[in-house]
């Protein structure tokens, strides 16, 4: 048993922190006491403390598996940047010779991050069987519930997974989980609900501020942002519903407004993407033209607004999305623009054509193609190939599309809203009571809420250096301290 | 404006998945065959990241701008106003200079790994050990931390004066393209500039970038290979070819050139015929100079085709019933088209 002194003294020394946020002791307390634990804790950072510290505590390794590459690429820099080398990441990126490398070594890496796919591969199984894993942690463990808003098939293997590892005590990590969805993770993760020891943290974030604005077209919408973009003080994120849209408007906004703009999104290549994450937390970048769909591990404290250009799909998804906002606690502003239409853009995106039962079950005897199952043969055939006949698959899916479509309805409730404090609004929606109204709290509770948020007329950023100043010498120089190593 | 425009003619019919192939770094010989003729072969491989839905919203946006035509073949044609378009971006278009190394070397893989060497490096000149590599591969990393063991001693000097007499050369080429390479490095406190900074630094339009990040990644991909033995043919030397041929055609190449026949070949490497004509095929197209056209395609036989075939050899209709040769009648078709086109050169 560690005593709490000692945590904090661990806090001091490898994070440099004096004391710990909500839920973290409680939840390193319980992994460490060996407990399977499941924590919903607020968006807002400090996350992989929850994982790292204890990591720095047990011998053997830390398995992490998280649900995108780009989410876990962040993690893996993070620990580099804090000097933690013992890191290695498993993915469909890592091939061949190298694989076999990295496997035959695998005990050395304190932190071992994976995907479920890469769980799937038995080399990979075996080589993790032969080490000591002290902390099987699933990161946005809301993946593993059918009934949350990322659902992905692969996390149904990670039950199984468990097993085979021989039962690791067990972290689940996620910022947003209602109730239900609570409880089909422990039990998608073949847990007893009893035996997990949970801790929960209200998803309220005080510091964020709730707003919603109505247009009547596209174009409206357009231009209010523009202009709207020229008066926010402070860094901040727009949300859109594509990629194309996303780049679009970041070099019109960049042309448009005193802002200094950059799309960052999975069409995004991947160095680029490390530029415009460096420069974005460096302020170089005042803002970022991002996809719902793509995981942004940025960990900026001083974001000061999240539009949406376009609603995500669920309050879980815009909770978790407007919390990049505002974790220096400072007031924040969480902005969500609507037009008519915008819902279908969302039931478009979600749509999956759902083939009729008996055509599954004659693609599971082979007396069909695959390719009869349409665009998402592949979700399917994970379905065929786990234990699954037609008629399951159809049941379940389904239900997913009736739980889809109650998700957009508590989306129009929260947009069409006029008169209920929209936090209470979100709150409940988690199975939560507001208990105190921060002020200022909302757009319905003060209407001149987004003013709040403007800055000074006449705040300019620095402008980029022209042609002219371009010198590529200079440049040199800087890279490889060239001056500083004459003077030494 | 996207840069796919400067692929299409006027006159000649072009095929779009040609195109399409050969910036994706799809090496059939039919593409091959086809980017010479259009004169783009140096683009292959340009765009490796450009997929089939990428490719086809450009060329769709090209359509609905009348800009070009697309039969129901696959083939395009410029538009007039494709004709004037094309005519007025000449003078702001980036005009590459290093494609003809664009078999050099994999330029995505040049990139990463060139960028990772000069970031590691970069930190080693500030002291810093706690940065974020800009890559997690371990592969890449491994492969990085071995080259900056093998050269430490002087690494920072060796690969300063490479980088310069590099940058002097690609100043001298154009200015722009010198910029462009220097500010997109990554490094200590640095992350470069991102694309949109780059374009409006260097004045060059946002679709035009991929041209220029090509032509800069074959330029230092030449360099390294020119160097030997230097710090950049250290970093990169595993990823640059040794000819601009695939390795399998090159070992069919080697064998044809000591005599042997097509037969002879087919049996020794036990591949069909087929495969090794198509290697010969290959390298009549890619590299030319290794081939001896007396060996590779009899008088007698250019005579016979003479008869049948004269001018414009893109317009030239394959028909097996004049074609001699059987069921290598076609692959004489083919060399005989890059024949008298390198006649008429
Ligand atoms: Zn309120």
């Amino acid at each position: 048993m560690i005593s709490e002194q000692r945590l904090l003294t661990v806090l001091n020394e490898e994070f440099g922190f004096s004391s710990f946020r909500e839920g973290q002791l409680e939840t390193i307390k319980a992994v460490l006491n060996n407990h399977d634990t499941l924590a919903v804790l607020p968006t807002g950072g400090g996350k992989s403390l929850l994982y790292q510290l204890p990591g720095y505590l047990l011998p053997g390794s830390i398995l992490i598996v998280s649900p995108l590459i780009s989410l876990m690429q962040d993690q893996v820099d993070r620990l580099h940047r804090s000097g933690e080398k013992r890191v290695l990441m498993i993915n469909g990126q890592l091939t061949g010779k190298s694989r076999r490398q990295a496997l035959s070594k695998l005990s050395t890496f304190k932190f071992i991050f994976t995907s479920p796919e890469s769980l799937a591969n038995p080399e990979i199984i075996g080589a993790l069987k032969m080490i000591k894993i002290s902390l099987f942690v699933v990161d946005e463990a809301h993946c593993i519930s059918q009934w949350g808003p990322d659902f992905r098939p692969e996390y149904l293997l990670l039950s199984s997974v468990r097993k085979r590892l021989d039962l690791p005590t067990t972290l689940l990590l996620t910022a947003t989980a209602t109730p239900e969805v609570r409880q089909d993770v422990i039990q998608k993760m073949g847990l007893q609900a009893e035996a997990v020891t949970q801790v929960i943290r209200s998803v309220n974030r005080s510091n964020i501020c709730y707003a919603v604005k109505r247009f009547l077209s596209t174009n409206e919408k357009e231009s209010y942002l523009i202009e709207l973009v020229n008066e926010l003080a402070g860094a901040g994120i727009i949300y859109f519903a594509s990629r194309k849209l996303a780049t679009q408007f970041a070099e019109e906004l960049n042309e448009k407004t005193n802002k200094v703009v950059a799309a960052y999104h999975a069409g995004i290549p991947s160095l680029e993407r490390y530029r415009i994450q460096q420069q974005f937390m460096d302020n170089q970048i005042q803002l970022i033209c991002a996809t719902s769909a793509f995981g942004m591990g940025i960990d900026k404290g001083d974001i000061r607004f999240v539009i949406h250009f376009h609603q995500p799909a669920n309050l879980e998804s815009y909770v978790q999305e407007v919390g990049r906002a505002g974790r220096d606690g400072k007031l924040s502003l969480a902005l969500l623009l609507y037009c008519p239409g915008d819902e279908q853009i969302q039931r478009t995106l979600n749509y999956i054509d759902l083939p009729d039962s008996n055509l599954l079950d004659a693609v599971s005897k082979k007396q069909q193609p695959v390719n009869v199952l349409g665009d998402n043969q592949e979700l399917f055939t994970f379905y065929l190939q786990h234990g699954y006949n037609g008629k399951m698959i159809f049941n379940t899916f389904e239900k997913r599309q009736k739980n889809i479509d109650n998700h957009l309805r508590w989306m129009a409730r929260y947009v069409n809203n006029t008169k209920i404090c929209r936090r209470e609004m979100i709150l409940n929606y988690f199975g939560e009571q507001l208990k105190e109204t921060p002020a200022p709290c909302c757009d319905v509770t003060e209407p001149e809420l987004i003013d709040k948020f403007k800055h000074e007329p006449q705040q300019n950023s620095e402008p980029l250096p022209g042609v002219s100043e371009l010198n590529w010498q200079a440049r040199l120089y800087q890279l490889f301290n060239i001056n500083n190593n004459k003077e030494n | 404006m996207n840069y796919l425009l400067r692929f299409f003619d006027e006159h000649q019919p072009r095929r779009i998945r040609v195109i399409e192939n050969t910036l994706r770094n799809r090496r059939t010989v039919s593409t091959l065959f086809w980017a010479k003729q259009y004169g783009i072969l140096g683009w292959t491989g340009a765009d490796r990241s450009l997929n089939r839905e990428k490719f086809d919203q450009l060329l769709e946006n090209l359509v609905q701008d009348n800009l070009i035509k697309i039969d129901s073949d696959g083939q395009a044609v410029l538009t007039t106003p494709g004709i004037l378009k094309q005519e007025e971006l000449k003078s702001e278009e980036y005009q590459p200079q290093f494609l003809d190394w664009y078999w050099l070397a994999n330029t995505n893989r040049v990139e990463r790994r060139l960028l990772l060497g000069v970031q590691v490096v970069s930190e080693l000149t500030y002291h810093n050990r706690h940065y974020a590599p800009l890559t997690n591969e371990y592969q890449e990393l491994q492969l990085v931390k071995r080259w900056l063991f093998n050269c430490r001693q002087n690494i920072i000097k060796q690969l300063t004066d490479e980088l310069k007499i590099f940058g002097s050369s690609l100043a001298n080429a154009d200015e722009r393209l010198a910029n462009y390479f220097f500010y997109s490095l990554i490094g200590h406190q640095t992350a470069g500039e991102n694309i949109l900074q780059l374009s409006k630094q260097l004045g060059i339009s946002t679709d035009q970038m991929p041209v220029v990040k090509q032509d800069a990644l074959l330029a230092v991909a030449a360099f390294a290979n020119s160097y030997r033995g230097g710090a950049l043919n250290q970093l990169l030397a595993d990823l640059l070819t040794e000819t601009p041929l695939s390795y399998s055609a090159n070992q069919t190449l080697m064998l044809y050139q000591r005599g042997q026949t097509i037969e002879q070949i087919a049996k020794r490497r036990r591949i069909k015929a087929n495969t090794v004509r198509e290697h010969l095929l290959e390298t009549a197209i890619v590299y030319p100079t290794a081939i001896n056209w007396d060996q590779l395609l009899p008088g007698e036989i250019r005579q016979q085709l003479a008869k049948h075939y004269q001018g414009d050899v893109s317009k030239w209709q394959f028909k097996p019933e004049i074609v001699p040769g059987d069921q290598a009648a076609f692959y004489y078709f083919r060399l005989y088209q890059l024949y008298r086109e390198k006649q008429d050169d």
